[in-house]
Order: C-alpha cells, then structure tokens, then sequence
C-alpha cells in the first residue's frame, strides 16, 4: 500500500487510513523522512479523515512519525479526527496521542503555518 | 451464566470466526465485529468499543504469540440487553504476569502497552484465563440495556 506524500509550499501532505500493516507503516515513516529531507520541508500534516477505528498500533504509528518529523525538524500537526475515535481514544485512557491537532486539513494548515512562522512547538 | 445466544431473525449470522495469524487479518475481526454489533441494534460508539477492543485483542494475537491464534465473536442476549462476546484463544507462550499485562504502558511486544489496558476500560467484562500448557484464552464482554 503506497501512501501519497504531497508537498504543497513548505509543508507535507499526507493522509492515512485504518488499514495499515506493520510493514506499510515503516515503508510510510521512511518515506515521509526521506521526502522531509529531500524537499526541506518545513512541516507535516497527517490527516486521519479516513481512518475510522484508531487502536494502540495505529496510535503508535502516528506518534512515532511525529516524533520522527520533529527530530527532522519539522513542526506537525494531526488533523481530521473523527468524533467516534476521539471518543473511544479518551475511552481507552492514557495519553495515546502526543500531537498537536486541528479539527480538519483547513485549520489544521493554518496551526501549522503558525507554529513555522513563530517557531513555537 | 444464563445468556441465550441471540437470535437473529432469518439468515442474520451472529457468529463469526476468524484466525488470526497475521496483521492483516485484523481487518476481518473488525468487520465482523461491526457487522454483528449493527444487526443487534447496538449505538454507534458502543460498535467501536467492541471493534477496537477486538482489533486489540487480535493484534495481540499477531505480536505475542507463537503461531497465532482465534477470534471467536457471538452476538448475546439477556434480560433487557443485548451484548457482544468476543473470545480470543491462542496456543502460546502465555501470559506470565496478568497484572501487569493489564498495566498501562507495559508491553513486552513493538506495541504501547495499551492494548489489554484499553480492552479492559472500554468493554464491561474481560476474563483472562492461562492453562497450565500455556494457552490462553481471554473473553471479554460488552453489554447495552435496550429497555
């Protein structure tokens, strides 16, 4: 399964769904790291509009990306959380996402320009 | 226990069957998770509750045992509720602390140690029983009062 990273300005695009095995996760980290280091970009969106059940495995992937773009120097933000996952998410209980968030891709783009131009994490 | 398996009107499937030993079999678990939680009338968040647990449970399956294992899912009934009952059946190693097992951020797999954790929160019972041989079997219930 290729997951698309798109560039637009300085800021990386991608979206992930549910359906994600241990292999398509590591193939999507190295992608994104590699398109972060080749395009210079200066920060990374991960929009879950698609992705309908978050369990511990995908929460983990979407951490580990994160932590691995903010050591590339890129700021991140998550977007598109559906309101049944950000239920059971609290449900499930400890703090399984360590990111910042937007509502959707549209404010998600203007936190995240923000955070790149006061350089605030 | 005094469950009645329930009854779903003509050609409705309330129970399903899954192997697990790969990742993406957990896909299946979670579709026939929703699929019979949907047929009983469960609301919307309590049909990713019992998905998500299941889709742990399974993933358990797939990162900590020897050579996979069950998912068994059986749509239930008692007086005034409906409920789901989702089995998970391996034949090793086992778990060798349950307590810990069930300990936030404890994981002995690549996982966060959330998963059982999590299971145990969002469903209303969770049993955990290891054999003697190392097998184990953990059953886990969710119920809705629909009167």
């Amino acid at each position: 399964m290729e997951i698309p990273i798109l560039k637009l300005k300085n800021i990386l695009l991608t979206s992930i769904q549910s359906d994600m095995n241990d292999d398509d996760a590591l193939k999507y980290q190295s992608d994104v790291m590699s398109t972060l280091e080749k395009s210079g970009a200066k920060g990374l969106i991960i929009d879950i509009t698609a992705m309908d059940i978050m369990d511990s495995f995908m929460a983990r992937v979407i951490n580990e990306t994160a932590r691995m773009a903010r050591l590339m120097g890129a700021r991140v933000v998550l977007c598109g959380m559906q309101p049944m996952v950000a239920l059971t998410l609290v449900e499930m209980g400890r703090e399984l996402i360590g990111v910042d968030t937007a509502l959707n891709l549209d404010k998600g783009f203007d936190k995240l320009v923000k955070m790149i131009n006061e350089g605030v994490d | 226990m005094s469950d009645i398996p329930a009854s779903g009107s003509s050609g409705e499937n309330l129970e399903a069957r899954v192997e697990v030993t790969r990742i993406a079999h957990v896909a299946n678990v979670q579709t026939k998770v929703r699929a019979i939680t949907r047929i009983l009338g469960f609301p919307e968040l309590y049909i990713f509750r019992a998905a998500i647990s299941a889709s742990e449970l399974a993933s358990n399956l797939v990162y900590h045992t020897t050579a996979g294992g069950t998912i068994r899912i059986r749509g239930i009934r008692k007086k005034g509720c409906i409920g789901i009952e989702i089995i998970s059946n391996d034949s090793g190693p086992g778990i060798k602390d349950v307590n810990m097992a069930l300990q936030d951020g404890y994981s002995t797999g690549p996982g966060l140690g959330s998963g059982l954790p999590a299971v145990e929160r969002l469903m209303d019972e969770l049993e955990i029983l290891v054999t003697d041989d190392f097998k184990t079997c953990i059953r886990s219930r969710l119920w809705y009062f629909c009167e």
